[in-house]
């Protein structure tokens, strides 16, 4: 902490006011404020900015860079004195900060880890309720699809998000304000946001285009953007998953001459859950033509899929099935939405209706297997995250691939996920107890078979060795059955060795039936490492090979 | 050599004019190419006797860079001043040595810092006034009788230049403004916005003074304020 004569150091970020500016503007002294005003503006010669001084960004002596008097302006509801302050070039806050109650300022005056964040009041967003005041705010805005990072509190939830004003008015109820906006031309249609901007583009080089002035590029989605990612925070994404009938009624009015925006409702509607969804289409049954078998797969909306199976009847094949039932596309989100797709049932009923629909493509092997590692996921997640849940998806989705399984199950597509992205990421890390107690539900019970995998490719990316336990090998080795092709030894074996433990050593012969030359370049393996204890087992199985 | 502190010493007292000319000669030495530099804590702890950097009632510092004709400016010395004009080293400034890092380039300022003290607490905040000239340093003292000499001998004083209506804001001279009034180097409709800056920079008593002598408006009384 910095002192100064004891006393202890506060930064100041603010300059001082102009108290008489600001006297006259809270006593509506409009004749006065514009006689300040006039010269300030016509009087004096455009100030030159001292490039040389370095410690000139650091104070703030432009008066008009100061909210306080368009602040004082909105507290009195002065429209006239506003819209005068704003054609003057004075800056204006349009959203209302609210300082976290729980944040903790530093000696520079920022919130810590929300500091880049506008901290808003849900109730309040904006600086005003009054939609002429509003409008006249609007004008101190440059770009007005101008992007906001903000954050609040929601259900005890802090909600991060960047958002354009029309998305802040749809998602705070401000209907007056989203009038306004749109008629000002605020985009209704999807933004770049630069986050995503950020995710997708990290590796060309953009930076210095204009999202990094605006905060948006203007440009509608395209293929190549992840849907999860792009619409949920546009406003027609707001809309929709909010699912507010005179909002929807709203957004279909404002899309009537926005082909656009039309498009982007009709690959948004999946946001619409349940009855929201039914009486969408029932109200405007245009949309029905445009539901898409991908996007449907892609949101797992059970009441979409329904009724474009009911309407359109397409001819589906073994691809299709796999698109709902891939495993990659459905790791591939973000946590949140996995949980949310995964545990709620949405893909199970989904699954359902496709196989009510064609049971035929569930003969594919393939597709069994897609299922079947789906359900291992579903078992994982419930076992960490709802734990003696006795009525989970999981339970249903298992007893379901029971049902039309047709193969020995190969759980590799699960176990490669989870021993790589999945222990990679601290969202979904676990100790290896439960690991292993985890690896024994798997087991099928009821039949005298034990799931394949594949160890080459299970554990082929595991770069941190020390990230498998004993007793999760242990568990692997009794609840799966091998199969390889590829090199030898692969890292499972590798793992076993610098385990040096002996007991899994005498599991994993018992598991895998080597032959002579593998059973030698393991020994060698385990010389190399060291392996102390092994290596004397190794060297008495290759001599009882000799011997017989 | 004469040692910095009383060079500036010499350039910021008056009495002191022959004493430093004798110096200058005795020395070998002259006032050209010389830049000096006082900082705010001088300012604070009163080291030049003669200068009135530190408002001390109001918490207000003023530290400074520039020439010998700056910093006599802003002290008031006529006879220095009219020295420097003689000799023509009015608008003297340190030839840049092209060696030297962009930082260096000299260039006359004036900073203002504010402090804001409780029982526990420190604050402070600048405004800096750059790339002056030696008129625009009579400003904050009000030192009419250089600023007259500086315009007769053909220096300009333009108010529309932002920094030296700012710094004039700082005069607490009830006749330096009356001066500026009477003879329409300020504008009258100007008088409103000085006021107001004259309150930001702490100078309270030239903002009663102003709007109650020139009547700009009625109602505001620094009461009224809270």
């Amino acid at each position: 902490m910095t002192t100064v004569n004891g006393k202890q150091y506060v930064f100041s970020s603010k300059s001082p006011v102009m108290p008489i500016l600001l006297w006259l503007i809270k006593n509506n002294r409009l004749s006065e404020v514009r006689s300040i005003l006039e010269p300030d503006r016509n009087y004096f010669y455009p100030e030159k900015a001292d490039k040389n001084h370095m410690f000139d960004f650091m104070c703030n002596t432009d008066i008009k860079k100061d909210t306080r008097y368009t602040a004082a302006a909105i507290k009195q509801q002065n429209a006239e004195i506003l819209k005068l302050l704003i054609d003057y070039g004075f800056s204006a806050d349009i959203l209302n900060q609210k300082k976290p109650d729980s944040a903790c300022e530093d000696e520079f005056g920022s919130f810590g880890m929300i500091s880049d964040y506008i901290y808003i009041d849900p109730v309040h967003p904006f600086v005003t309720e009054d939609k002429n005041l509003f409008e006249i705010l609007l004008r101190s805005v440059k770009n007005i699809n101008q992007i906001y990072s903000v954050c609040w509190n929601e259900n005890g939830e802090t909600y991060y998000n960047e958002m354009s004003l029309l998305c802040i008015a749809l998602y705070f109820n401000k209907m007056d304000f989203a009038d306004i906006l749109v008629k000002k031309g605020a985009r209704l249609e999807f933004n770049m946001y630069r986050n995503i901007l950020d995710f997708i583009l990290s590796y060309k080089n953009l930076w210095g285009s204009s999202f990094t002035t605006t905060g948006c590029i203007s440009r509608d989605a395209s293929y190549d953007d992840p849907p999860e990612m792009l619409h949920e925070w546009s406003p027609i994404g707001i809309i929709l998953r909010k699912g507010d009938a005179k909002q929807i009624e709203w957004l279909i009015n404002q899309t009537e001459h926005n082909p656009a925006a039309a498009h982007e409702v009709a690959g948004s509607v999946y946001y619409l859950q349940k009855n929201n969804f039914l009486l969408f289409m029932k109200k405007y049954p245009e949309f029905i033509r445009y539901l898409d078998w991908n996007s449907i797969c892609c949101f797992a909306n059970e009441d979409a899929m329904m009724l474009y199976l009911q309407k359109s009847k397409p001819e589906l094949e073994e691809k299709d099935a796999l698109k709902l039932l891939s495993f990659g596309n459905l790791v591939f989100r973000p946590f949140r939405k996995l949980y949310d797709i995964v545990l709620s049932e949405k893909l199970y009923n989904c699954i359902k209706l496709l196989y009510r629909y064609r049971p035929d493509l569930f003969r594919s092997e393939d597709v069994q297997n897609q299922l079947y590692n789906i359900a291992l996921l579903a078992t994982y997640m419930d076992f960490k995250f709802k734990k003696g849940d006795t009525n989970a998806v999981s339970s249903k989705l298992l007893d379901f691939y029971n049902q039309i399984s047709t193969s020995v199950p190969d759980a590799t597509v699960f176990v490669k996920w989870y021993y790589g992205a999945g222990k990679s990421s601290e969202q979904y890390v676990m100790n290896s107890r439960d690991s292993a107690k985890l690896i024994k539900m798997f087991r099928i019970t009821g039949k005298n078979v034990r799931p394949k995998i594949n160890l080459s490719e299970t554990f082929d990316s595991l770069e941190d060795l020390t990230l498998v336990s004993c007793s999760e090998l242990a568990s692997i080795m009794d609840t799966f059955q091998f199969y390889s092709a590829g090199e030898f030894p692969n890292n499972f074996y590798k793992l076993i060795i610098q385990t040096d433990s002996i007991s899994l050593l005498k599991k994993l012969l018992a598991a895998s039936s080597l032959n002579d030359k593998e059973l030698e370049e393991l020994t060698e393996y385990a010389i190399d490492k060291g392996a102390e204890k092994l290596i004397p087992i190794l060297l008495l199985n290759k001599m009882k090979r000799q011997h017989q | 050599m004469i040692h910095t502190k009383t060079l500036i010493r010499y350039i910021t007292d008056e009495n002191h004019f022959d004493k430093l000319i004798q110096r200058l000669k005795d020395e070998n030495q002259n006032l050209a190419g010389q830049w000096i530099v006082i900082d705010k804590n001088e300012a604070q702890s009163g080291t030049y006797k003669n200068i009135n950097l530190y408002r001390e009632e109001k918490k207000v510092v003023i530290s400074m860079s520039g020439s010998p004709a700056c910093i006599a400016a802003y002290a008031g010395n006529i006879r220095l001043l009219d020295y420097l004009m003689e000799n023509g080293l009015l608008d003297d400034l340190p030839s840049l040595d092209p060696q030297e890092e962009v930082g260096s380039i000299f260039c006359p300022e004036i900073c203002c810092t504010m402090v804001t003290e409780t029982d526990n607490t420190y604050s402070e905040y600048c405004e800096w006034f750059n790339g002056l000239s030696p008129i625009s340093f009579t400003l904050p003292e009000g030192k009419l009788d250089c600023f007259k000499l500086l315009m007769n001998a053909g220096q300009k004083c333009d108010f529309r230049n932002r920094a030296n209506f700012r710094l004039l804001s700082l005069c607490r001279n009830r006749n330096f403004w009356e001066y500026l009034i009477d003879t329409g180097l300020l504008d009258r409709t100007l008088l409103l916005l000085a006021a107001d800056y004259a309150f930001r920079y702490r100078n309270t008593e030239t903002t009663d003074w102003l709007i109650n002598h020139y009547n700009l408006f009625q109602g505001f009384t620094k009461r009224s304020m809270d």
